[in-house]
């Protein structure tokens, strides 16, 4: 069985380790026997059926303004279409800070400007500039009941019901209310500071603001898409000293900053 | 009023060091610039019209020492913060320890290495004869955000200076390849290219990223027209600047420390280890999330896994730090074989267990800011020289 992780813009949309969640996946598969294979689509690759066939995992990260800037045109002109069915025919994702942003119909900066987002999903991210601090630090959520009773995650889940990492991020988002959060914020920002959600949970779709190598330190959120891109039901253990010092090390983080 | 901005920096000083108050350096700055707002202008205006700025990500303090002893070889008085306080504070300390009692300079160069971060708030106030622009990248982002940003206030802080002062940047780093057409009589690259084959025969440092801080140095000096023969005769003496690549002999065993404090200095550490894979039988690397680290450690996974397996291969792998168990788990996964036994999150029961470790003699170090104090305060006895 192959993992095939098509991961878009490793150039533009890395902004802080974000890479470290491809090695995670990769590294995650080939311990338990799978095939690996990653495909970089740059903003110059051409989408076609035969190029995407297998694709079984996608995977966006973060970027700094300049690198968004360069990758925004070639994401909604020519790669949304194939983002748009993937994700709405359940296509198993992970999209953090500006790429998760993206999903949504728009991102209003602080001046005001409307960039228009993908629109695959509902909800909007809005800069409020100097009125509202930017999100930034060590965050702690509880995975959200959706999830936390989702049979997969529920067969392959070895940590539990947290999620901790850290997030550094102006805008916030508003999910409207026929969207799942992924989590419920214990401390931190979250979507917006406000109405204690984080992230997004749409079919097999996570978006977040945990950034950087958020998959590190949560390997559960890691196994639940490797086990839904596979389409298998459980997975076999790890036996690696990896998985104590992972259990070790997000059992510490969560109780250290919650 | 320069007098008793001195009097008042050498009295707090004084208190600092009588009672072992921490390394308290960048506290003179701070009363003084407290108790007197306006003494930031009065004491920039004493530095003499030789003063050099070194500032960007990596490499500062090596290049301010490299340049700092070449100029004191060639007989300068030579004012340098060379303990690293590359804050206003910090810069300010060094200036007021090095003022006498009536309130003069008494140098005629001054090289100063100052924080990214810092470097648009200063040049309002100082006319500097070269600026040293060594690179920009990624490094504690909770607090910088962006590195764009940064480079920005650069450029509007540069417009502010007289056009008889030099920017002197790396032709490497592509963010500043704008710099010639946006100042075009004041900019000049430097590249390893330039190096004389002399000056490299004598060069004593490791690691290809010293070569950059190293043309640097020479694109400086030979601007100030240092006869070659001087620059030979210090590099030759040169000792690396603390934890630079500083080695220490500790209870029959020598350490090595390599700052590595983001993605790009550790990366180039790791490629100097790659190729000089004698230099150490064991690698500890230190991990903290304190205030000067930045409290995000994301960028451990902006590492080539690849290169990192490959250091540590065939070597007894060690880690601590607040962070010690994100680090194990970031080498875990490129593939490094990490003990649990070899994990501490306290750094002096994981140097007592290298010391009793009889398969190991030569260690390198990687930590990154705070860890790199913390270590030296272990097997040296003092965080900062």
């Amino acid at each position: 069985m192959m993992l095939k992780i098509a991961y878009f813009y490793p150039d533009e949309l890395n902004l802080y380790g974000d890479t470290g969640n491809v090695e995670v996946f990769q590294t995650r598969a080939s311990l338990r026997g799978f095939d690996t294979e990653v495909l970089y689509i740059t903003s110059t690759t051409q989408i076609t059926p035969a190029l995407m066939s297998g694709v079984n995992l996608v995977f966006m990260g973060g970027g700094p303004d300049s690198g968004q800037k360069h990758m925004y045109q070639d994401l909604i002109t020519n790669k949304g279409p194939f983002l748009r069915d993937y994700i709405l025919q359940g296509g198993v994702g992970l999209y953090i800070c500006g790429s998760y942003q993206l999903l949504g119909n728009y991102y209003k900066t602080a001046d005001a400007t409307v960039i228009e987002g993908l629109g695959i999903l509902d909800f909007y991210t809005q800069h409020f500039g100097q009125a509202k601090p930017r999100c930034v630090g060590n965050m702690v959520c509880t995975i959200s009941p959706a999830l936390q009773q989702n049979q997969l995650f529920t067969a392959v889940n070895t940590l539990g019901t947290k999620l901790v990492g850290f997030e550094n991020h102006g805008g916030r988002t508003y999910l409207s209310p026929t969207i799942t959060p992924l989590a419920l914020v214990l401390t931190g920002h979250g979507n917006n500071s406000e109405d204690n959600t984080e992230g997004l949970l749409f079919k097999n779709t996570i978006g977040t603001y945990f950034h950087g190598p958020f998959l590190s330190k949560n390997a559960h959120i890691a196994d639940f898409l490797i086990a839904a891109a596979l389409r298998v039901a459980k997975l076999p253990a790890i036996d690696h000293t990896l998985e104590s010092f992972i259990k070790s090390a997000h059992e510490s983080l969560v109780f250290k900053y919650s | 009023m320069k007098s008793i901005y001195t009097l008042i920096a050498k009295i707090i000083y004084f208190i600092i060091k009588t009672f072992k108050l921490g390394s308290g350096f960048t506290w003179p700055g701070y009363f003084v610039l407290k108790l007197f707002p306006n003494a930031l202008q009065d004491i920039f205006s004493l530095l003499p019209s030789n003063t050099v700025i070194v500032s960007g990500t990596n490499g500062k303090t090596t290049t301010t020492k490299l340049i700092a002893n070449i100029l004191t070889e060639a007989d300068f008085k030579t004012l340098s913060n060379d303990t690293g306080s590359n804050l206003l504070q910090g810069l300010l300390t060094s200036i007021l320890l090095r003022m006498s009692l009536p309130g003069s300079l008494p140098v005629n160069c001054a090289i100063l290495e100052v924080d990214e971060a810092v470097l648009p708030k200063i040049l309002p106030h100082i006319n500097p004869r070269i600026i040293c622009l060594l690179n920009l990248s990624r490094d504690q982002l909770d607090r910088h955000w962006e590195v764009d940003l940064i480079y920005t206030r650069w450029l509007e802080s540069f417009k502010l200076l007289s056009s008889d002062t030099k920017i002197f940047y790396s032709s490497v780093d592509s963010i500043f390849a704008d710099l010639p057409t946006l100042f075009p009589t004041q900019a000049t690259a430097f590249s390893t290219a330039d190096i004389n084959e002399v000056f490299l025969e004598s060069s004593t440092l490791y690691g290809s990223f010293n070569l950059l801080n190293l043309a640097c140095a020479l694109k400086v000096t030979n601007y100030l027209n240092i006869a070659p023969p001087v620059i030979v005769r210090s590099l030759r003496s040169f000792e690396p600047a603390y934890g630079r690549g500083e080695l220490i002999n500790y209870r029959d065993k020598s350490f090595r420390i390599f700052l590595a404090k983001n993605p790009a200095s550790l990366n180039a550490n790791l490629d100097m280890l790659k190729s000089h894979t004698s230099l150490c039988n064991c690698v500890l690397f230190i991990l903290n999330d304190n205030v000067p680290d930045g409290h995000d450690v994301s960028w451990i996974f902006d590492v080539d896994p690849t290169v990192l397996r490959l250091c540590c291969e065939n070597k007894q792998v060690y880690v601590s730090g607040s962070r010690a168990l994100d680090m194990a788990v970031r080498l875990c996964y490129a593939g490094v074989n990490v003990l649990s036994a070899n994990v501490h999150e306290n750094l002096e029961v994981a140097v007592n267990q290298i010391v009793l470790d009889t398969s190991v003699s030569n260690i390198v170090i990687f930590p990154n800011y705070s860890a790199m104090l913390q270590v030296r305060k272990v097997v040296v006895g003092r965080s900062i020289p």
